[in-house]
This record gives C-alpha cells, structure tokens and sequence, in this order.
C-alpha cells in the first residue's frame, strides 16, 4: 500500500509543483528577479525527483506483481518473465505516459544542469514551457487516466502482455521512440523562450541542434527498429503499411530533419529564421499530435491503445499550442528577418531550401493521408480509409527527388555554383547513375521507379564518396598520410558536415533496399506434403516436416524447409506458430532466412494430420540493405553528436589559404 | 534584384504546384477503402472500389478447400448476409460466428472478393466487453473451441 | 504500521516543498546573485560563440576553396562579407572591453584543451586583423578621396549598436542601416 500511495500521491503533488514552476518562472522571467526563477527551478527538479518516485513504484509494482491495482493486472500475469514485466511499464496506455513525463523531466533536469550559466536569460521560459508540457500530462494522469487506479477485487491472476509485444524489438521499440518524440520538447521549449524573451540571435539555435540532433536520431532508429520488428514478428513481409501510428511517428521525424537542414542555412546566411522557428513549433505540435493518436482511438490502427476518453484534452491542448507559439512568431516577426536572400538556383542554399519544401511536401501529403478518414466522416458521414496506394503514389516521387538531392546538395558550393564549376563536380556522379540505368537494364530489369531509384542513389553515393575522396586527397597533399587516416582526419575535424554525408550515405541504400523490395518482391501460397519442393523466383524451398515444443506460455509447431538456390542448399529457414495461453492467442513467427541479395520469408500457417502443411513464401530481394542503411545513417548520427573537441588533430590544415 | 525574386517565386510555385498535383491526384477512388456495413453492401450499386466490411460469419457456412486454399463463407448483417471469397493462407482462428474484417471488391455475382481477411483481434473484444459494447456473446467460448480444435489439429 | 509510512510519505512531499521554495525565504542570497551574471557578460558570451561560428564558417569556405568547389571570384565573393562580420564583432567585442584574442571566458570552457582550437582561432583572428589593416588603409585613401565615403565606412568613430539587430551605426544616424528600426 506505501507505494502504491506514494506513487498517488507524487504525481499529485508533481502536478501542484508544475504549477508553482510554470508561475514563478514566467513571472521570474518577467520580473528579472532571480529569487523567482530559482523557485522556479527548484520546483521543476522537485517534480523530476517526485516523478521518478512514482516511476519506481509502478516498476516495482509490475515486478511484484501487486495485482490490486489495476495497471498490473491489466498488464502482467503470472506466468510473465520478469524482462517482460519490467517492459509492461510501458506497455499500456498510463504506463506509456508516465514513460513520457519521466523523459520530459529527466531532459528538464539536464537541460537546467547544462544552461543555468550559459542561457541564464532564456532558462525561466525554457523551465516554464517544458513545465507547461509536463503540467499537461500531469493533468491527464491525474485526472483522465490513473495509473495507479485500485481493483475493487484484485484477480488471482493478471490479463498479461499481448504476445506479439513479447519480443525484445518491441520492449526496446517504444522507450526509443520516445526518446526521440519527448526530445523535440527541448528545442520547442527554447525556441517559445527565445521568442519571449525577443534574444532570437544565433544562440538558441546552436544550444538546441545538439537536442534536435539527438531527438531525431533516435526518432529514427525508433522507426527503423518498428519496421524491424513488424518484418519479424507481424507475418505479412512488409516493414511499412502507412498505418496511422507509423505515419504519427514519420512526421515529427521528417519536419526534424527539414529544421536540421535549414538550420545550416540559418547559421551560415543568416537567412530562414521565420521558416526554421516554424520547423520546430510543427515538431513539436506533430509530436503531441502523435501521442495523441495513438491513444484517442480517432483513426482505427493496428498500434492503437484502447480507445480513450480524453481525446479532447489532446486537442485542446494542441489548439492553445498552435496559438500561443503562432501568436509569438508573429509578435517577433520583425526580429526574424533574413540577413540575405537567395542568390542562385544552383547554390546550396537553394538545395537545403529546395529539400525543405520536399520534406514539409511530404508531411503535409501524410498528414492529409492520415486525417482523410476523419475528415470524411465528419463531413461526408462516409467511413473510409487511405490504402498504402495512395502514400506510395505521392510519396514515391517526392522520395526520387530527395534521393537526388541527397547526392547534388553535398556538390554544390554555398551561395553560388557556377555552371562551369557544375559541370566539373556533377560529371563523374552523372556518368556512374547512368552506368548504373545501363546495368539494371542489361539486367532485364524494368520497372520505372526502381530503376530510377537504384540509378539516382547510385549517383548520391558516388557524389558522396566523390566528396570525400577529394577532401581526403587535399589532406593527403598537406600531411601525407595514408588514405584511411586521412579519411579519419576529414570526418573528425569536420563532423558536422562529413558526418552528414554518412547519413545521406545511409539513406542512399536504404532507399535502395526499399525500391527493389517494394518492386520486386515475389509472394507465392502453396500447401505441400513433407519432402515436397516449391519455386519461388528463382529459389527452390522443400519442406522437411514439423516438430511440436511446448514452453511455459506457449504451444508451437515449427516447420522444416530446406532453402535451395540454383541446386545449391543456401541455407534453412524454420517458420512457426505459436498459441500462447494468457491471453489465449495465436502468433505467426515468420521463419526469415537473411541474404545481401534477397531475404527468403516463409510463413507457417496451419498443418493437418497427415502432415501437410500452409504456406506463404515470399522472396524481398534486397531487404536488408534496408537495415544496414539504417546502421549507416546511425554511425552518421553519432558522428555528428559527438563533440566538437574529439579526435580533432592537427586541425591547422583547413586555415591554411587555398 | 527583384528579377530575380520573380524566378524564385515562379519556381517556387511550380515546385509547390505539382506536390499539390500529386496529392490531389493521389485521391482517387480506387486509392480508399470504404468502410461499410453487411447491409449497405448488398444494397450498392456493384463497382470497383475497395471495402472493407466487417461482421460475424453465419453459423454453418463456412467451407474450406484447404488444398486448393479457398475459404468461402457468408458474413451476416441485420438484414442481409454477404458471401465472401477468400484464396490464400486462412487467419488464425477462423471459426463460424467469428468476427472477421474483410477487404476486397466486388464481383458481378454479389461475392466479395477478399484479397485481406482478418479476425478482429480478440484483445479488441475484451475491451469492447469491458465497455459493455455490442460483441458476439460467447466470442470467448467460441474461441476456446477454436484453440482446442487447433491443437487436436497438430498430431502428438 | 500505517502511520509510518504516512509518516514518511509527508516528510518526502514536505522535503520536495521545502526545496522548492527554499529560495524565497533564504535570508542571504549572495550564493543565488553569482549565477546570474551581468547583463554584459551574457552579451560578451553571445558575441564570443557568434565570433566562434563566423570563424568556423570561414575555415569551412577556405576548405571548399580548397577542394576546389569555388572559383576565384565566387571565393572572394563569401570570403569578404564573412570577414566583414567577423570584423564586426571583434569591434562589438572591443567596445565592451574585450582585448582581441584573449577571451575571457575560453580558458574556464576548455581547460586543458587549449592548444588546437585556440590555435586555429588566433590563427584566422590575426588574417582578419590583417584584413581590417587593409579596409583602414583603403579609408585612409578614400578620406582624402572623398568625404561622403568616409563618412559610410569610418564606423569605429562615434558608432553605436542597433538595438534591434545589434549591427554597427553611427550615433548620428536616425535608424539603422541594417534593418531599419529606429536607434535611440
């Protein structure tokens, strides 16, 4: 019972502490009066410590299984490892909030640690607005959904965790995502206090690019790991259906990425001011939008927690968002002007720009696929949806003109590339696309959009690898070295940039990944006798037979199958059912048989007395090269986190005169 | 200057416009999926546009070829039923008076054509008795039966 | 049993109180007054990390010149106005009291870790020292030239700082040259 009021009781309080914070730090803002903002201060890190109280106690609850309140036995039950019971803290709807808060507080705590000298004029504001968000889900904890709601009667044993949440993938899925969706909150809350506080100068931005940067990496493995875990654990052999959810977590990513772009040219030009505090308040607004999804029960989803009754919270809140930060940009207006304009269509400025518009294009095209149905029915009072068709059908060029763009930005000079210079950087990319089209078609291969996107990404990774070799070379000129700590040198003395380079790189073959397995795939059914044999494209599968196991939660019949390519055996791929026992449930366990050149997926569904059994086969040539893009992109982000200061040796030679 | 203002507003505008072309053009018909009712199914005019339909399978129809993996069975309404066809691996847990969610067109004989069955998920139902909604009153019952049979199904 | 831990519960919410609102009712508040540091110090610091990002962008257009992306002509064209603006901070700088490459707070944020950052940075510091050498001797010129001229670019002489955007004006002028708001 002392925790369970201890956790009560804490996020009531936290809430009365927000309060206190939001107050005495707008007025110690306001007021310039130290004494306030330190209250202020102090009160955001005593809800940090009271959230982190209530934390524990439902952690420590779920793993007693204290099947009193209510949480827990909706989440866990007896038979649940204690890795499962731990992750369940996340696994439902109060859980899951209390995971945001706990973040939002954590990254209010630090950010207090990391500024309190540095941005002592924005810090009141930034405290007060991360405490407005937290005040927010505070209001919803206490009020709309409980988590630590008693049972009248507390049931022998739990309902337990849906067992296609009982993966590894999707334990670790959520928090990272999370980290990123609450991250975007930091750069929000400094750009609402820049703007208050009217110092809209260079400051702010690169204080929170560090933020952004670390928000929108792990926005994007988290969205990497989902499609990771859909492809293994869902059956049908996709990544990615555009499902609402997905689309939630794909819009704050995509403005994220805009603003990391148009930030440069902030930097460097002093141009974009308006459109970069735009960028972060639709980050930050498609972030609560997002959470808001996933929990209101307004779009059917395959990810959507219960149906919920406090939608209209959300909205509420989104709306008094959307005001009040619109209502500052417009009041600051005057203090966001561009220091430059545009000089030339041929010029990085007008590449970052031109990226821009293609990435909030593409935001607005999701958001538009995502809200239809709810338009339509308020409208109309016709129930529809909007299939996959549609999202790949606008997103498919918008994507062919990114992938291009993420070789020929990097190529371009800033404010002004002359055509002769054009022609000497973009030849030898412009050659090796055109090899690559040449290839794919002595190769038979026809279809419009993989060839393009095959052509035009080999063209980035060579403009890309163009870009580095020449920067490796000049240091090779200077030093003499070799080529690889040259390399080394270049990446680590300019991180930013080259790191960025790897991300492009990394996407460069994701995209790849993407077309030849959206394009290409092949999908047979078949049912088979054991020893029978199949072809699937080009590969032959014969099915050896199946064993039953029994476990603690779960019955499974696991299916044989000899992979055999070109009359070689290349491998054996062992597909499974399972049917868990609380809740009773079945689960598809795909038997996935990975490759670099194609991925065999095999299916298991249902086999008979005699032996024979379901299948559905499917070849995605290429797919993994979708993941290790992914690493790609990551090692890329992770270079561009690091610190200024690290490996950084013989700097000098970038003073040098040309 | 201004001459070239004009340029960028005119590419801009381009750019902006065909984006727009794009996501325009995108909503077609054939691009959504309807969510309609058994009984406003049978009542529509037959075209090409996908629905999804969702309802409990009548009690007694359902028949499988499981070699030639073809399912058929009839989904009731309130007024009305609609026969449904279905190639390819079955779903888990397809049982007469089950809750399933069809996707597919129709045919000119009146059949729904299924490229997407599902079973509505069982923790969906839980909830939906948990808010005393409408839901086939012996779901769990039934489902029980079904995980039985599946495991009499797979030989010892 | 159960009163313990009320017991407990209470001290707990009490301490986080008390902590909150422990800085009202400090009697002594010198402790509190040194974190907060002069209205002048926070625009020296300003005014060091866009120095900071002046310098970096300048290293980043010699290092594309280098790669050879940048013409001659299109390199003097980024250099100048980058020079420019570096000039005009190094003199917002000396105006509030700040010596030329002895920033005061570097040492505090990089201590140990002077010697390359530090290295670069005096290093284009002194080429756009040289730089503003070469603009005074063209005034000078352009003094005995003509006096309107000199008028526009002799700023050092009695100038003062937009409010608004911060850029260099003369105390004569009505509004700002930048971005037009008025100066007081």
């Amino acid at each position: 019972m002392f925790l369970i009021d201890l956790g009560k009781y804490s996020i009531f309080s936290a809430l009365v502490l927000s309060v206190t914070s939001i107050f005495f730090s707008f007025f110690g803002g306001f007021l310039k009066n130290s004494r306030f903002i330190k209250v202020g201060i102090n009160s955001a890190i005593s809800v940090f410590v009271l959230i982190v109280a209530a934390s524990c106690s439902l952690i420590y609850l779920l793993m007693v299984r204290d099947y009193r309140v209510k949480y827990v036995a909706n989440h866990v039950n007896n038979s649940l490892e204690a890795f499962y019971r731990f992750s369940a803290f996340w696994g439902g709807q109060e859980g899951s909030l209390m995971l945001w808060l706990l973040l939002l507080c954590l990254y209010c705590y630090l950010v207090i640690r990391q500024n309190l000298n540095r941005n002592l004029d924005l810090m009141p504001f930034v405290v007060g607005t991360l405490m407005v968000t937290a005040f927010f889900f505070l209001f919803l904890l206490n009020f709309m959904t409980l988590p630590f709601d008693l049972n009248a009667i507390p049931p022998v044993d739990g309902k337990g965790l849906n067992p296609l949440l009982q993966d590894w993938g999707m334990v670790i899925h959520p928090p990272n995502l999370y980290i990123g969706y609450v991250g975007y909150v930091v750069p929000f809350s400094f750009c609402i206090a820049a703007l208050i506080s009217g110092k809209l100068d260079d400051q702010w931005i690169q204080t929170i690019r560090r933020w952004t940067l670390f928000a929108w990496f792990f926005n994007g493995t988290g969205i990497l790991l989902g499609g990771a875990w859909a492809y293994k654990e869902l059956g049908w052999g996709g990544y990615w259906a555009w499902d609402p959810v997905e689309n939630a977590s794909l819009m704050p990513w995509l403005t994220a990425t805009a603003f990391l772009h148009s930030v440069i040219i902030q930097e460097k030009r002093g141009m974009l001011k308006v459109w970069n505090v735009v960028l972060i308040i639709l980050t930050y607004l498609l972030t609560i939008f997002g959470t808001f999804v996933t929990r209101s029960g307004i779009l059917s989803s395959v990810h959507a927690f219960a149906n919920s009754n406090f939608g209209w919270v959300f909205l509420v809140y989104l709306l008094f968002a959307l005001f009040i930060s619109f209502l500052l940009v417009f009041f600051r207006l005057s203090k966001l002007k561009s220091e430059h304009e545009l000089e030339s269509f041929f010029s990085r400025e007008a590449g970052f720009l031109l990226n821009n518009v293609v990435f909030v294009s593409i935001t607005f095209a999701i958001f538009w696929g995502t809200m239809f149905p709810v338009v339509s029915e308020l409208v109309e009072g016709i129930k529809v949806t909007v299939g996959p068709p549609f999202f790949d059908q606008v997103n498919v060029p918008m994507g062919m003109f990114l992938l291009l763009l993420l070789g020929a930005g990097p190529l371009m000079a800033w404010r002004i590339t002359s055509v002769s210079q054009m022609k000497k950087s973009f030849l030898v990319p412009i050659i090796v696309g055109l090899l690559g089209v040449f290839v794919l078609v002595l190769f038979e291969i026809h279809h419009l959009f993989a060839v393009m996107a095959f052509s035009l990404s080999v063209f980035s990774i060579s403009a890309i690898f163009l870009e580095f070799y020449k920067g490796s070379k000049l240091i090779k000129e200077r030093l003499s070295l070799n080529y690889m700590s040259c390399f080394w040198l270049l990446t680590m003395n300019n991180k930013r940039r080259f790191g960025g380079y790897i991300v492009h790189l990394g996407m460069a073959i994701l995209f790849v990944g993407v077309a030849a397995s959206s394009a290409y795939q092949v999908t047979e059914e078949v049912r088979l006798r054991p020893g029978e044999s199949f072809h699937v494209g080009s590969v032959r599968m014969r099915y050896e037979g199946f064993k039953q196991e029994i476990s603690d939660s779960y019955r499974a019949v696991r299916a044989k199958l000899s992979v055999f390519n070109m009359g070689h055996l290349i491998g054996t791929v062992f597909p499974e059912r399972r049917i868990y026992f609380t809740p009773p449930q079945p689960t598809t366990e795909a038997g996935i048989g990975r490759g670099f050149l194609f991925d065999i997926y095999a299916v298991f569904s249902d086999v008979d007395s005699r032996g024979a059994a379901s299948f559905k086969f499917m070849v995605n040539p290429l797919l993994n090269w979708i993941w290790f893009g992914g690493i790609v992109f990551s090692l890329g982000s992770i270079i561009c986190f690091l610190p200024d200061r690290w490996g950084k040796r013989k700097g000098e030679i970038f003073s040098l005169k040309g | 200057m201004s001459s070239n203002k004009i340029k960028f507003l005119i590419a801009g505008f381009v750019i902006l416009s065909s984006f727009l072309y794009l996501a325009v053009s995108g909503f077609k018909s054939e691009n959504l999926v309807y969510f309609l009712t058994v009984d406003e199914v049978v009542k529509r005019k037959v075209d090409s546009s996908l629905l999804r339909v969702q309802g409990q399978i009548l009690e007694g129809s359902l028949k499988k070829k499981i070699d030639a993996m073809q399912i058929y069975f009839k989904i009731l309404g309130k007024e009305s039923s609609l026969p449904v066809t279905y190639t390819g691996v079955p779903p888990d847990l397809l049982e007469n008076g089950f809750p399933v969610i069809a996707e597919g067109r129709m045919n000119s004989e009146g059949t729904l054509v299924a490229h997407n069955l599902m079973v509505a998920c069982p923790s969906k139902f839980e909830e939906m008795k948990e808010k005393g909604e409408l839901m086939p009153e012996d779901h769990l019952r039934l489902m029980e039966k079904a995980l039985k049979r599946k495991s009499k199904e797979i030989p010892n | 049993m159960e009163f313990i831990s009320l017991a407990i519960l209470f001290v707990f919410f009490l301490g986080a109180c008390v902590f909150s609102f422990w800085p009202l009712v400090r009697v002594s508040s010198t402790s509190l007054e040194v974190n907060f540091s002069s209205e002048k110090n926070q625009k020296i610091s300003r005014l060091m990390s866009e120095r900071d990002n002046i310098y970096k962008n300048i290293l980043e257009v010699r290092f594309d010149k280098a790669m050879k992306k940048l013409t001659e002509d299109d390199y003097s064209r980024l250099l100048n106005p980058l020079n420019e603006k570096a000039l005009n901070v190094l003199r917002r700088l000396e105006a509030l009291g700040v010596k030329e490459g002895h920033p005061i707070f570097d040492s505090k944020d990089r201590n140990g870790n002077l010697n390359e950052d530090e290295n670069i940075r005096d290093r284009v510091e002194k080429e756009i020292l040289g730089y503003r050498k070469s603009v005074a001797d063209l005034e000078e010129k352009n003094i005995s030239q003509n006096d309107d001229i000199n008028e526009e670019k002799n700023s050092t002489v009695g100038s003062t700082f937009c409010p608004t955007c911060e850029h260099l004006c003369k105390i004569v002028d009505k509004f700002c040259s930048n971005c037009g708001s008025e100066i007081k």
